[in-house]
């Protein structure tokens, strides 16, 4: 059953998130990996990013990793926490829950299509 | 990518960045102009558009965050700081565009009496507002009080006709009072002179008003025709009293836009004051010249005999209801919001 209590997380916060799923990343390379993730849909830019970003801190779900100073700034890397991880798998679980709804009606819907008999000729 | 337009680039996200507040760019602006460098393609000396808008919609939610973080005293005082400056933005306009008529063959004399009228009360708000942020905060308060007590003085006890005047000098140096006197009560500690950009936004409005004034006067301001053609009908002979009032009805909105996205106050306290206390200042004057009158008994002999106080207050209860259900609108909007997605 999906969870109608919890809003849905939206799709910047989810792909920022499935971002670090491998390993704790930096700004940019968040802001690409999320594209890739996402097939090019998601282009997260940098004020959206680090808007995300600090919800996310504040709420305990991504954690700064490390810091170093790149050409004399500084470069912050941020990896997911426990929490965010299990936010994240919620979060998948209810959108393949919400998914299979609109799978199964339709296999019911149209049982030919997919349950096809083989022939035996 | 040449080290001319990386130079450029960077400064450019830099200025893009200044729409986050200066605790925030202590914090984050270093990394962010790195992000920013990183994520624009060769060869261009401009962040795009989309960046862009990113990182100037990302700082005014970080000021909206700061401004609801702060305690209500403080912002009432940013509040009215503000209202002070915007009210003192239409004065040098004002001058202008006296001078412009003067110049036309408008005006035989120069400067006009509306103008001698605003003059001095704006130098000495001006000095107020001056020492208040860089002297004892508490000596502020004597010029202050000094300054409301002749304004008051000149104008009721010389029964001068310009109460419109009057009511815009009391509504002025009472946020003025307000903006000196809640640090005193709190010990905070005065703005910080980075706010002073308002000062510079005064004088960019003050450029723009006999701009404005001269599509008023040839028709084709659309916004503010209807404003002061509904508020003069309604308020039939006072327009003295409705004629700056009116112009401030207009700057509503903008007052409302400005405090809850760019400055540092609270949207609640933002709106009452530049709505509420404003009006309030009016209806008592309107009503304090009408009792004088009475009592002098030079209503008797004037033609002003017959000046009703309800179209007076029926102009204070329109702002004051459309204040209301902006403050309605706003609480709403902050509590419906959804939560932070998590």
């Amino acid at each position: 059953m999906v969870d109608m209590a919890e809003p849905p997380m939206r799709e910047p916060t989810y792909f920022v998130l499935a971002a670090l799923l491998r390993g704790p990343l930096h700004g940019y390379a968040i802001m690409k990996r999320a594209e890739e993730l996402s097939g090019g849909r998601v282009r997260l830019a940098t004020g959206t990013l680090y808007t995300a970003l600090d919800r996310l801190t504040a709420e305990g779900h991504v954690q700064l990793v490390s810091e170093e100073t790149v050409a004399g700034r500084v470069r912050r890397t941020y990896g997911l926490t426990e929490g965010g991880s299990a936010v994240l798998r919620a979060e998948a679980v209810r959108m393949a829950e919400a998914a299979r709804l609109v799978i199964d009606a339709d296999q019911e819907t149209k049982p030919g299509r997919l349950t096809r008999k083989p022939r035996t000729t | 990518m040449s080290e001319l337009n990386v130079s450029r680039l960077e400064r450019h996200a830099r200025l893009l960045m200044r729409a986050y507040p200066p605790a925030y760019r202590a914090d984050r602006g270093e990394e962010m102009i790195g992000t920013l460098l990183e994520a624009t393609p060769p060869g261009r000396s401009w962040p795009l558009a989309y960046e862009a808008a990113s990182v100037i919609s990302g700082g005014l939610r970080a000021r909206r965050a700061a401004n609801l973080r702060q305690g209500p005293l403080t912002s009432l005082r940013q509040a009215a700081i503000l209202c002070v400056a915007l009210y003192l933005a239409q004065f040098p306009g004002e001058l202008v565009w006296s001078l412009v008529r003067w110049a036309q063959g408008g005006y035989k004399y120069f400067p006009s009496y509306e103008v001698q009228a605003f003059v001095l009360p704006s130098a000495l708000v001006a000095v107020i507002m001056a020492a208040a942020w860089s002297g004892r905060r508490s000596l502020v308060v004597v010029p202050t009080v000094v300054t409301f007590a002749a304004t008051l003085v000149y104008f009721v006890v010389t029964r001068s006709a310009a109460a419109g005047t009057l009511s815009v000098y009391l509504v002025l140096i009472g946020l003025v009072a307000l903006a000196v006197l809640a640090p005193l009560v709190t010990r905070a500690a005065r703005p910080p002179m980075s706010f002073l950009w308002l000062m510079c936004l005064q004088l960019a409005v003050a450029g723009l008003y006999p701009l404005v004034m001269a599509a008023f006067h040839d028709g084709f301001f659309a916004l503010q025709w209807p404003i002061d053609h509904l508020t003069v009908s309604i308020a039939l002979s006072n327009l003295s009293i409705i004629g700056p009032y009116s112009s401030y009805l207009s700057l509503i909105p903008v007052i409302v836009a400005v405090c809850w996205l760019v400055t540092d106050v609270r949207p609640l306290i933002g709106v009452i004051l530049a709505s509420v206390l404003p009006n309030t200042v009016v209806a008592v004057t309107h009503i304090a010249r009408g009792g004088v009158r009475f009592f002098t008994g030079s209503a008797v002999l004037g033609p002003t005999v017959s000046q009703p106080v309800w179209p007076t207050l029926v102009a204070v209860a329109v702002p004051l209801v459309l204040a209301c259900a902006l403050v309605w609108l706003l609480r709403h909007r902050t509590r419906t919001s959804p939560p932070n997605p998590s």
